[in-house]
């Protein structure tokens, strides 16, 4: 039985630097996975071997037992795979409304999934009636929460998160994890995020990978993860 | 701001009125572009020789800007090659005459010629963006152009071409020039409301963005691109008829720069864009019988003035202007 996600030594080095070296991970359908680790320790690259952005030097990534490591950002997209990025991206000068409707049309419907009707999509991030408003008009929190919309208008079944809560207020924060686990829950999607927010994390991840240096350092629940010892003396610099 | 397709538009609001006004809104656009072109053929042969010069060389930049449209107005990318493809369109043509083609047939071998190198120029340049991207394209102009004057046993250098006339009668070419504009103009009007036209708008917004909500960008870059290079080529064939010579200048490597120009001016992404931007770039230096070299000059000082003042282009102020004449003005 192979898993829902299988990456296996994925390595991608830019120049001299091994941003990610011989990762090797597995989910489950439904999953909701974190990653954290200090700035530069391959979390970002990580995503962006998962979602097509760059192409592994090394080593496989597995979609439902469907290799995609080879894939072009776009066709990676027509798989299922679906990220945000750490700073908000959206068509800016677009209506919200037009940016789910572009997203919509790139995959066609017929190759299955859930449904992206964007009143639907727009009420569960908790942006409802705000179709019609120009991107770059939305405050900072509405942008993060929309570029959420636009992934799921795409009808992923991985949703990679970059930093998805940058940026948020506390409050903020707390109704995005809500937004998140309503994703998993109400639309099965299969969830990877990356956060700097431990506390954010803590309460979301049901399993957290943490990183250092291209490398996975530990792996575990949420409450293991904050009593490793290396992943306190990643963070700590000891 | 550039012209926005259907998808665009979507709004929450559902009402019966309003989808039937987005029904009727392509058909009064093109019954539109129908008028102005009947308009623009009656002009052409109402007016006297010097008038109806000075249109023909207006309608034929306006289809070679209109193909530069594509993929500069829709997709942001600052091709400065569409005089290349127009120069290959024209010696195109005349060559696949010589060698005993119809003009019926010459018109799209060379449209298919210029397709071709479309292709290539796009597969080497479609990695490049902004800048860099233009230098490529200009370099690729001035290839072209050196070519046209150095491969001599094809078009003879300098010297240029003769061109066998295709058409019974100037009345014949007349219709030709007008109709091949008109059918570009809604060619345009039909891209950009199209599934190409969206994909080239979200890559004018975010090219890398656009790739990771599905859209294949490069192939989308590419096919704007041979797109752009065939309706260019089309203009240089009516370029070459209407002269009934032709010479390696016509075709230097600024004339793709001039043409980027008055698109940048008249309105980059509008269907209008490019006869406006024609007509102020082509005709006024045309009009006042300027020697080309103070006309190219009048051309960048309007290009100037233009990008500072309005940076839509004349298409914004139209925009504006009949913003303030009414709201229910088209949007």
């Amino acid at each position: 039985m192979s898993a829902f996600l299988e990456v296996a030594s994925a390595s991608k080095a830019f120049g001299g630097i091994h941003a990610v070296e011989d990762m090797d991970f597995a989910m489950a359908e439904g999953e909701i996975c974190g990653v954290i680790g200090p700035n530069g320790s391959g979390k970002t690259t990580l995503l962006g071997l998962l979602s097509g952005t760059y192409r592994p030097d090394r080593g496989t990534i597995r979609l439902k037992g469907r290799r995609i490591d080879r894939l072009s950002a776009h066709r990676t997209v027509q798989q299922g795979v679906a990220r945000t990025f750490q700073t908000s991206r959206l068509l800016f000068r677009w209506p919200l409304a037009a940016n789910l409707a572009a997203a919509a049309a790139a995959r066609p419907i017929a190759q299955g999934g859930p449904t992206a009707e964007p009143g639907e999509l727009l009420a569960l991030v908790g942006l409802a009636g705000r179709g019609g408003a120009i991107c770059s008009s939305l405050s900072n929190a509405e942008q993060r929460l929309a570029m959420v919309a636009v992934a799921l208008a795409t009808r992923p079944h991985l949703m990679l998160l970059d930093e998805p809560a940058v940026g948020m207020s506390p409050s903020e924060a707390t109704a995005l994890a809500g937004v998140i686990r309503r994703i998993r829950d109400e639309r099965g999607a299969t969830i990877i995020i990356v956060e700097h927010n431990m506390h954010f994390m803590m309460g979301l991840a049901e399993r957290i990978m943490a990183m250092n240096a291209g490398r996975k350092l530990a792996e575990g629940t949420p409450a293991e993860i904050r009593r490793d010892p290396g992943v306190i003396a990643a963070y700590l610099g000891a | 701001m550039t012209e926005r397709p259907a998808i665009l538009r979507s709004t929450p609001d559902g009402s019966a009125a309003g989808r039937l006004l987005r029904r009727l809104t392509p058909a009064r656009d093109y019954i539109g572009i129908a008028l102005l072109g009947a308009g623009l053929w009656i002009l052409l042969i109402e007016t006297n020789a010097f008038y109806s010069s000075v249109l023909t060389g207006i309608l034929i930049w306006t289809i070679a800007t209109s193909g530069l449209n594509i993929i500069a107005g829709l997709g942001g990318y600052p091709s400065l090659v569409q005089g290349a493809f127009y120069g290959v369109g024209a010696y195109g043509s005349a060559i696949a005459m010589q060698w005993g083609q119809p003009f019926w047939a010459a018109v799209p071998e060379a449209m298919v010629a210029a397709g071709f190198l479309g292709l290539v120029i796009g597969l080497v340049f479609s990695r490049t963006r902004g800048q860099y991207f233009a230098i490529g394209t200009l370099f690729s102009g001035l290839v072209v152009a050196l070519v046209l004057n150095n491969w001599r046993s094809l078009t003879h250098g300098a010297l240029g071409l003769s061109v066998d006339f295709g058409f019974a009668n100037l009345d014949q070419l007349n219709i030709a020039i007008a109709a091949a504009a008109t059918l570009t103009l809604a060619l345009f009007r039909f891209v950009s409301r199209s599934r190409l036209g969206w994909r080239l708008l979200t890559i004018l917004e975010d090219e890398d963005l656009a790739e990771h909500i599905g859209v294949p960008t490069t192939r989308t870059k590419l096919t704007a691109f041979v797109l752009s290079a065939a309706i260019g080529a089309m203009a240089g064939t009516l370029i070459g008829q209407y002269n009934g010579t032709i010479s390696p200048d016509l075709f230097d490597y600024y004339v793709g720069f001039v043409m980027f120009v008055a698109l940048s001016v008249g309105g980059a992404g509008r269907v209008l864009g490019p006869l406006l931007g024609s007509a102020f770039i082509v005709g006024v230096p045309n009009l006042l019988n300027l020697p080309s070299g103070i006309g190219l000059l009048l051309a960048g000082l309007i290009f100037v003035v233009v990008i500072i003042v309005l940076p839509g282009g004349f298409m914004s102020a139209i925009d504006a202007l009949v913003h303030k004449l009414g709201p229910k003005a088209r949007s």
